[in-house]
């Protein structure tokens, strides 16, 4: 925690998300037909903890698809988090402003701003 | 991670909320990607150049200096630093104002930083930057004081090795002020380099636990001297006491270094036996059984 990951080695450029093109997955969700594979428990609890998190930075839902494979990776949440953080399209989120006003205001009020 | 124009424009505008440059932009960019807690902001923050740069002297080693936040091995604490950074920028500003007041002019990061780094008081700077004063006004009276040095086995001080020389805890700079200013205001006592700096080092201004309490300018003492000296002087001179310790005498009452209190109490009586009045402080016993001085009733004239 804390530890500054490759920035370059964790952003995932998965089929169907448009890479990092602004974060939004497609919505285009697939279709449980009685032959789809089965889902490991685990995967399928990082799925739901993921789309959480994908939903509170974008704003939108992510597809099955995106989340499967960011599970499959056998990434935690944080982990997940960061890489979505890290995209250069986050920057330019209503998200990244509060948060960035937010520290900033919490320096400020200590007196590292002058 | 390579930015596009319309992404760094972006984080400039945010910056320019707060006026920070791209050094704290880019911690507040890592603290948000991150999830930073405020502990490891605050890390991140005090450990950046800069901050370092901001706040040079604010930290020792890794924690934040015991004299800014009124305790030892502080941690870095949101309270703490909030703390700190206060107490730097009163103590700037407190600083700036004795400096210009001085003769030290505007003061630089790297002079703020040694100051605090010394812990020294805006009072007890400003006493060393006017003790600096009183020695380079002009030209005659910073060559007294640098042989005064050189009496004393010092090298010649150059104007610019002063202020370090103020911001030092040194003793022996302030005693050889005052030993100087001592030999130029008393040249009549015509007390040498040696017996100056004795008696300069008799003047109180290191408290008990060694702090200084200030440069004290040897006007007064040299005032106090002529006055006694013109009074009881001959007396005293029959009694085997020199200039010298009368002079060490007046400086530090309470050390009675040479022990001469009850030799200048019973000058004293013989004079009040004959009627005589005594100028300027009267030595008398004190409250504990030791010699102790008041100011007479009557006008002291100091020439």
């Amino acid at each position: 925690m804390g530890d500054r990951p490759d920035e370059g080695g964790i952003v995932i450029d998965l089929p169907g998300d448009g890479g990092s093109s602004g974060g939004s997955s497609s919505s285009s969700s697939s279709s449980s037909g009685s032959s789809a594979p089965a889902i490991d428990p685990i995967v399928a609890k990082r799925m739901a903890l993921f789309s959480s998190i994908y939903l509170s930075i974008w704003g939108e839902p992510a597809t099955d698809a995106y989340l499967r494979s960011a599970a499959n990776r056998g990434w935690n949440s944080y982990e997940f988090a960061v890489n979505e953080r890290s995209k250069p399209a986050y920057l330019m989120s209503r998200n990244f402003e509060e948060s960035f006003d937010s520290r900033g205001s919490f320096l400020a009020n200590l007196g590292v701003f002058t | 991670m390579a930015l596009t124009a319309k992404q760094k424009a972006k984080l400039k505008r945010l910056r320019n909320r707060f006026d920070i440059g791209p050094g704290y932009g880019s911690i507040l960019r890592d603290a948000i990607i991150f999830d930073w807690s405020e502990t490891q902001l605050i890390r991140a923050v005090t450990k950046s150049k800069v901050f370092r740069r901001q706040f040079p002297g604010i930290l020792e080693g890794g924690n934040l200096s015991d004299f800014l936040t009124g305790q030892e091995n502080a941690s870095l604490s949101a309270s703490n630093l909030a703390k700190a950074i206060g107490n730097y920028k009163q103590l700037w500003q407190a600083y700036e104002t004795a400096g210009q007041a001085f003769g030290f002019g505007k003061l630089n990061r790297n002079q703020i930083a040694t100051l605090i780094r010394s812990e020294r008081s805006p009072d007890e700077f400003a006493a060393g930057a006017y003790a600096v004063r009183q020695v380079t006004q002009n030209a005659e009276a910073f060559a007294i004081y640098n042989q005064q040095r050189k009496a004393m086995g010092l090298k010649p001080l150059e104007r610019k090795e002063l202020f370090r020389a103020v911001a030092r805890r040194d003793r022996k700079f302030i005693d050889t002020i005052e030993a100087a200013r001592l030999r130029q205001l008393g040249e009549q006592f015509g007390f040498s380099a040696q017996e100056a700096q004795a008696i300069a080092k008799g003047l109180p201004n290191f408290n008990a636990q060694g702090r200084p309490t200030g440069y004290v300018d040897p006007g007064a003492l040299v005032n106090e001297l002529r006055s006694q000296m013109a009074d009881i002087g001959p007396e005293l001179k029959a009694a085997g006491i020199t200039d010298v310790q009368i002079a060490k005498f007046l400086a530090n009452p309470d050390s009675d270094p040479d022990n001469i209190s009850s030799a200048i109490q019973r000058v004293i009586a013989a004079r009040r036996g004959t009627g005589g009045f005594v100028q300027g402080r009267q030595v008398s016993q004190g409250p504990g059984g030791g010699p102790q001085t008041a100011s007479s009733p009557g006008p002291v004239s100091y020439g």
